[in-house]
């Protein structure tokens, strides 16, 4: 069966600009850089971490390549400072200063952003913008930076960024810190996802502004427990273990950040046949988990479609993570 | 993940290994499972300054809660006191001493309470003596059962998702524990509790037991009655014959509460081969060579060798519960429930 992505309140999801699907980076001066971001759909985990006796704050998000950031930045040796289009991408701004001083140049140049991703709602539109500048900005110079090194800017131009950088690659990323505690042994299973705002007429949720979840040791614990839960989902390609991940995280989490009908959304999962729910630990938008193997998968999604709305009034969305590796199965 | 040198042998083996025993019959097989309590209880009492270097721990046990303790201590600096009774074994005693502890030993038993009665009035005793001190308590400190949370990391790691956890019963920290924590997962997991006849646990008169490491005279704090949805109760020869058959089909060296856990653990994977049960094998064997491991000692006290017991007797209340194994519905009830809903009934 084929989904049909229906459109978020406000945004188009057509072809995003500049995109032209080539990934060379060429090693010399260009007169314009590209780079360019999914969104993400929220978390499937977020918590605290014991690494090596330190404790860490960190997070893996679910990519949502149907919305996407794209940056062009054109370099210009006769300006010091950087004019970015639209004005008020100020992290942006930041990140592309941030990214020429580490790189060693003294100009300026021009940033343009184009983006399709509702702000607030928690689908990483702040840290999509970031990511393709950085992008833009060391394309535009000549410079290869790796996704680690990304990373690492991001965190720096914006105090928070999640994992979009990595993509399909499911990594358990410190958030604040910018860097990966684990990468996973593979990509994501094949899921579907529908998705929906919880609290559709709230202003949203200022990341930054939220002060950080302070954890019990025991739910540092349980932190711990899921991690070892997502590294035998992802080994096996279960969906049906992703889903206990992500919806054990959300849990925990909504004594911390509260999210509109939460008991009544656990019951939904269990009434409807999904494998879980995650949340967006620092937003509004929630997705509901299914394995695209699950039985009536379509009338399964209708019904759970007709019951959120009612729940929250909200419109939905339906999308798929993972496909690259059911292509591969396919094939095989 | 790349391997570590470990920096202490407490570190080393608080973890146990996993098992495939069967087709889906998984055993987290324990070098020492009371280390992960121990562990963490006296971690949190370093995290809130209530011990440091020097401290005098006492705590009263003759089993192998002392030797974690033992462990830990020594390798924390910590003093500790022990207060046993006069079933602890020389060779076991030694040990414990060996790293420093010092063994007090009872040899009255209380009139009401018995040995562990007059334990721990000996450990009051102790405790005025010493204002400083620490009591672990791994009977009521709730920072036992909380311990169990890297015991569910280890399994859902290594097997994904299971249907039904069984183990004994002594503190109930294991059980109530590691059930709480692989439910905040997995709601839906049977947890099965194994005591033997003779203990108070889940409401069988208070008598002298032969099977020692599980069951209780004393009704511990930390024993949710509420996680069980199903009681075992297993007598001495059929703990002993099993850990005898843990060892000889699968050479498993375990001590004889891992064998009454497996004996409960195989039937329930056999009844249920759909389901994937996981039990907890809590030490090793080496400190029952000379007992469960010894037909001859066995014969001499009465034990029928090599009689295995196919399946349990169906009850409907605790004082049913006969010899050689019995199973009750528990329906995660509290104690006073399942007591007295049978009340009405007769």
């Amino acid at each position: 069966m084929t989904l049909k992505t229906t459109t978020l309140p406000g945004v188009s999801l057509a072809d995003t600009p500049w995109l032209d699907g080539s990934e060379s980076r060429l090693r010399r001066w260009k007169a314009v850089g590209q780079g360019a971001c999914s969104a993400h759909h929220g978390e499937i985990l977020q918590g605290m971490f014991e690494d090596n006796g330190k404790l860490h704050r960190a997070l893996i998000s679910i990519p949502f390549g149907q919305l996407t950031s794209a940056a062009k930045f054109q370099p210009d040796d006769s300006i010091n400072t950087i004019l970015v289009e639209p004005a008020n991408c100020v992290k942006a701004r930041a990140a592309a200063e941030l990214t020429l001083r580490k790189c060693g140049r003294k100009h300026g140049g021009y940033l343009t952003l184009s983006s399709n991703i509702p702000e607030r709602i928690g689908l990483g539109s702040s840290t999509a913008d970031v990511v393709a500048t950085i992008e833009a900005t060391v394309d535009g110079c000549g410079v290869e930076l790796s996704t680690e090194e990304i990373a690492e800017f991001a965190v720096a131009a914006e105090i928070s960024s999640d994992s979009s950088m990595f993509g399909n690659r499911a990594v358990l990323f410190a958030q604040r810190e910018g860097f990966v505690l684990e990468y996973f042994s593979g990509e994501y299973p094949h899921l579907c996802i529908l998705g929906f705002n919880t609290d559709p007429n709230s202003s949203g949720v200022d990341t930054l502004a939220l002060p950080p979840a302070t954890y019990t040791v025991k739910e540092i614990k349980s932190f711990q427990m899921l991690r070892a839960l997502m590294r035998r989902a992802i080994t096996d390609g279960s969906a049906a273990l992703l889903g206990r991940v992500a919806s054990s995280s959300a849990r925990i989490n909504n004594t911390h950040l509260k999210k509109k009908h939460f008991n009544e959304l656990e019951r939904l999962v269990e009434a409807v046949g999904a494998v879980g729910m995650q949340v967006a630990h620092s937003g509004t938008i929630a997705g509901i988990i299914f394995d695209p193997a699950t039985a009536d998968l379509a009338e399964r999604l209708y019904e759970t479609n007709a019951r959120v709305t009612e729940l929250y009034v909200t419109e939905t969305w339906c999308f798929e993570v993972g496909t690259r590796g059911r292509r591969r199965e396919l094939a095989q | 993940m790349i391997r570590q040198a470990y920096t202490s042998v407490s570190d080393a083996f608080e973890l146990p290994r996993i098992l495939r025993l069967g087709q889906n019959l998984y055993a987290a097989f324990f070098f020492l499972m009371k280390l992960m309590p121990a562990k963490f209880i006296l971690d949190r009492a370093r995290d809130h300054g209530l011990i440091g270097p020097g401290t005098l721990v006492i705590e009263t046990t003759s089993g192998t809660f002392g030797l974690a303790l033992a462990i830990l201590c020594a390798e924390a600096g910590y003093k500790l006191i022990l207060v046993s009774d006069p079933a602890i074994d020389a060779p076991f005693q030694r040990r414990l001493e060996d790293l420093g502890a010092q063994v007090e030993i009872v040899r009255e038993p209380a009139a009401v309470g018995g040995f562990q009665r007059a334990r721990l009035e000996r450990m009051d005793q102790l405790q005025r003596e010493n204002p400083n001190h620490f009591w672990p308590s791994q009977y009521d400190n709730p920072h036992n059962p909380d311990a169990y949370a890297p015991l569910v990391e280890i399994v859902v790691e290594s097997i994904g998702r299971f249907d039904c956890l069984v183990g004994t019963v002594g503190s109930g920290g294991s059980m109530c524990g590691t059930s709480s924590y692989a439910r905040t997962i997995f709601p839906e997991i049977k947890a099965v509790g194994v005591d033997t006849f003779g203990s108070v646990l889940f409401g069988q008169p208070d008598q002298k037991r032969q099977l020692r490491g599980l069951g209780n005279s004393l009704m511990p704090k930390n024993l949710d009655h509420t996680i069980f949805d199903e009681v075992h109760w297993v007598s001495a020869e059929a703990a002993f014959n099993a850990t005898r058959s843990l060892h000889r089909s699968h050479a498993v060296f375990a001590g004889p509460t891992s064998g009454a856990a497996f004996m409960v653990a195989r039937w329930i994977a056999e009844q249920n081969p759909d389901k994937a049960v996981v039990c907890l094998l809590p030490d090793e064997g080496y400190r029952y060579v000379e007992t469960i491991y010894s037909d001859e000692w066995l014969d001499r006290n009465g034990f029928c060798t090599g009689r295995l017991i196919d399946s349990p007797t169906k009850i409907e209340h605790p004082l049913d519960a006969r010899p050689e194994w019995a199973r009750i519905k528990w329906n995660r009830r509290a104690l006073d429930e399942v007591l007295a809903r049978e009340e009405v009934a007769t």
